[in-house]
Order: C-alpha cells, then structure tokens, then sequence
C-alpha cells in the first residue's frame, strides 16, 4: 500500500467520522430547540435541498426553511403558556431563560450505515433511530416513543459535510405507557390552562403523499429507504431525495 | 504485573484495523435492516460466512441453545420462521396477506464493543438493543413488546471481506407495551417465552442465557482484546461455559 492509499483510507474514515458528527449535531439541536439554526448550520446552501416524513416532502429551500422556521414561535409559545401557568417557578424568569421549558425532543441515532463516494463529494447515511418527544399542546404535555429511520444525503461544501436530503421516517409515535397495538390511541382530554396553544401545528409538506407508513397491525410490511452502497460519484448512485 | 507490551504496527497495519472495526459496525447495522425489513435469506447470502469450512461451523445462538451450520440457520431463520408466519397470519384471518403483514421487528444496535484480534483474521464485537417486536393480531390489533438484548458476535476475514460467523442474541426480556417490566415473571420457566416456542428445537439445546430476575447473567461475556480465535472465547456454543461437546 502506498503512502497516498494510506492517506486516502485515513481521509475516508475522517469523512465517516464527520458525517457521524454532523448527525449528532442535528439531533443536538432539536434537543436545545434550535431549529431557527439547523437550516444555516447544518443544511447545504442549494436550493433543492428537501426534507422527507411519513406524510410528504418540503421539498426546496423555501419550504425547508419554512417548515424549521415555525419551531420557534411554537416553543415561545409553550414558554409563555407555562410561565402563565407556573408563575411561582417561571414568573421571575426571563422569556429567554425559559425558551424550550416544558419540551423535550431526544431522537438518538444509531446503527450507522454509511457510505462515503470515492470522488469525495458526497456521502450518504441511513441510521435508526430511537428516542422520545413531549410536545405541549391544549392536552398539556404529552410524551410520545418514537422508532423509526433517518436517510440522509450529505454534500462536502465550504470544508464541511452538509445535508442536502434527509428522510425522517417514523414506525413507532406513541404515548408512552400505552399499547402501541390497540384499535384506537390513547385519548387526551383537552384543559382549559393550555388553550392559548390551540391551532398550533407545523406547516404541512409542500408536497403531500405517503413517504412511510407508520407501524400498524395492518401494515402490509416494513419498508425502509435503501441502504447506502459503495459508489464512486453521487450522479452513478440513488438519492434519498425526493 | 508487567505492562503488556504495545504492539508496534505500520501505519499501513494501523489503518487497515481501524476500517477492521468500521466494516464490522457497518455488517451488524446493515443486519438489523436486513432483519427488520425481512430480508432473511439475503441477510444469510450478504451478510454470513460463505467459505464452506466456515459455513459448517457458523452458529446462532439464542437464550435457549444454538443452531450449528449454515442449513440450520436457514431452516430456523428463514424456513420455520415462514412456516410460522404463515400459520399466525392464517390463525388470524389473513391466509392470504403478504409476508411481513402487521409485523416489527426492529433491534437497532448501539454500545458498540469490537476487537480485531491481533492476526487481523477475525473479530469479535458486543451490542446492545432497546427494540420492538410487534405481531398482528385478529380484529387490526397487535401484539407490541419491547425487547432488549445483548448481541454478541464473531466475525472472520473472508476473500469476500468480513462475514458473520458466530452470533448469539441474548435477551434480558420482552414486555407488552404500556405494561410494567414488574408484571414479568421472575424465574425463568422452560417453555413459556414466544420466541422460545418460535425458536424450535435448536441443533444444540441448552440454557444459554438464564434471563430470571433480570439478573446479570454474564453470558455472553464482553470480549476483551485478543491474539487470536479461539473456542475457548467463541460466541458459538464451544465458548459457553456449560457447553459439553
């Protein structure tokens, strides 16, 4: 082996290791509710970037950008309605301080497939990915399992790995403590202290179709994007995007 | 005690263990894909030994003993499991739906522990799982359980790059979901598991893991650093400490 295959071998396994990182970084950031940054920091600055879920694509920049933008608004909103609603442990706090109270969003990653092209331009991952996320809404706050898969496209841009598509896909978003494999989901009544939250969703997918259908016990079958395989140059393999 | 002696490698050497442990992460991963989307046969024609020498000795092994050869993990992995499929599903209405219809199988793989052994000819690697395993039910209802386990595995250099050789899921338990892990019995009782009824009668029957009390059963052991392969530390049944072959 010589000196530069050497050099290679040492380069991919660094390009493994960031493309690892970044993905830490991503689930990072919807753990300390920072979606306002996630598009500029860890997304790559072409337009036809697009972000898969069960239920469509935001497909384009302007939809991608959209669809994270709305997190904000939502968390100031959770903030100010438990701040209402627990003034003698919220009230002398500022809206800053308290950005995020009450949600908890831990969608953990493993189980790494990852190729890197030989032409080093590009890299694609699929990991699974388990975790949970309490949301607030009019119910009060609501903790929900979650197992799926994330397939991304990453593109080496301005020295760094960069997502160009990501598919979040989810089998399991269930309550905890409950049977994930009853007829109907658990139900929770509404409460009059959290009806300021009311209306509050995120934009739906620019473009609407059945990406993955979550778990049921009339599924057909466990389908999963394709895992990554070897490949020399992004144009000569499929893309996890839309 | 004197201080082991560090080995002096080549980077040539240094880079080609540090893919080693890569490549050997990446097959596992890949496995659980294979698993949980139902690509069995694949999973045994991409994933496991091919060299018919190894063929002969690769191994599965559950809490309740071992399938030896490559035949018989075929018949239990991919055969039976069919055959059993196809009964639930026919049990429940649904004769006619496809394989996979209502079903989870899900074990994602974290904790990663590998070793290369210091011949680079084989490795070993330890795992832990937090995942689903969900059935369908008559009526469009369905069976979901949790289930945790420890995978323990040995992995061999084939021409065709690293294979599965040896591999032993043992499970701590399965619970329903939305139910306490306390309401599971404590002692371990022959016969009573699912996918104890689901694993048959494997080519050497034994009690490979004792899951009672939860308990630390320290079966498969964690590999630790080693020279080279050998049965006395196997993930197959000859590195069980109760094995009598």
């Amino acid at each position: 082996m010589t000196n530069l295959q050497i050099e290679h071998l040492v380069e991919r396994w660094e390009d493994r290791r960031d493309v690892k990182n970044q993905l830490g970084k991503y689930v990072h950031y919807l753990l300390l509710k920072k979606e306002a940054d996630i598009v500029a920091d860890l997304w790559s600055e072409r337009d036809d970037i697009c972000y898969g879920v069960n239920d469509g694509w935001y497909a384009g920049r302007e939809a991608v950008e959209n669809y994270y933008g709305w997190f904000p608004g939502y968390t100031a909103k959770v903030a100010a309605c438990l701040k209402a609603r627990f003034p003698e442990k919220l009230g002398d706090k500022s809206d800053e301080e308290i950005f995020g109270v009450g949600l908890m969003e831990l969608k953990s990653i493993s189980n790494y497939v990852i190729e890197v092209a030989e032409d080093g331009e590009s890299a694609k991952a699929f990991c699974c990915l388990f975790g949970y996320n309490t949301t607030v809404d009019t119910r009060g706050p609501i903790s929900n399992w979650i197992l799926g898969t994330v397939a991304v496209d990453f593109v080496y841009e301005n020295d760094a790995w960069k997502i160009l598509h990501m598919q979040y896909l989810e089998d399991i978003n269930n309550p905890a403590g409950s049977d994930w494999g009853a007829k109907e989901p658990k139900v929770f009544e509404a409460l009059a202290e959290f009806e300021s939250l009311r209306g509050l969703t995120p934009p739906e997918p620019s473009v609407k179709t059945e990406l993955h259908a979550r778990y049921s016990g009339t599924r057909e079958a466990t389908v999963l994007p394709r895992l990554p395989e070897p490949y020399t140059t992004f144009a000569e393999t499929f893309s996890y995007g839309m | 005690m004197a201080k082991k002696k560090k080995i002096i490698r080549s980077n040539e050497e240094r880079i080609i263990r540090v893919w080693d442990v890569e490549q050997v992460k990446d097959l596992m991963s890949r496995r659980t894909i294979y698993e949980a989307t139902n690509r069995r046969e694949d999973e045994l024609k991409d994933l496991w030994v091919q060299v018919p020498e190894n063929q002969a000795t690769a191994s599965y092994g559950r809490n309740w003993g071992y399938y030896v050869g490559m035949d018989e993990i075929k018949k239990y992995y991919v055969d039976r499991y069919n055959e059993l499929e196809a009964k639930a599903l026919s049990d429940i209405g649904k004769a006619d739906a496809p394989s996979g219809y209502g079903r989870f199988l899900f074990h994602p793989l974290s904790t990663p522990l590998v070793y290369v052994a210091e011949d680079g000819q084989t490795a070993q690697g330890t795992w832990y799982s937090i995942g689903a395993d969900c059935y369908p039910e008559a009526g469009g209802t369905a069976d979901t359980n949790w289930n945790c386990q420890k995978i323990c595995a040995d992995f061999i250099k084939e021409p065709g790059g690293w294979k599965i050789w040896h591999v032993v899921f043992s499970q701590d338990f399965t619970v329903r979901t939305g139910h306490d892990v306390g309401e599971l019995q404590s002692i371990y009782i022959r016969g009573t598991g699912r996918d104890e009824n689901d694993f048959g009668d494997p080519t050497i029957p034994m009690l490979a893991h004792d899951p009672s009390y939860t308990w630390c059963d320290n079966y498969p052991p964690l590999n630790d650093p080693y020279e080279t392969f050998t049965d006395e530390i196997s993930y197959g049944p000859e590195g069980h400490p109760d094995y009598e072959g």
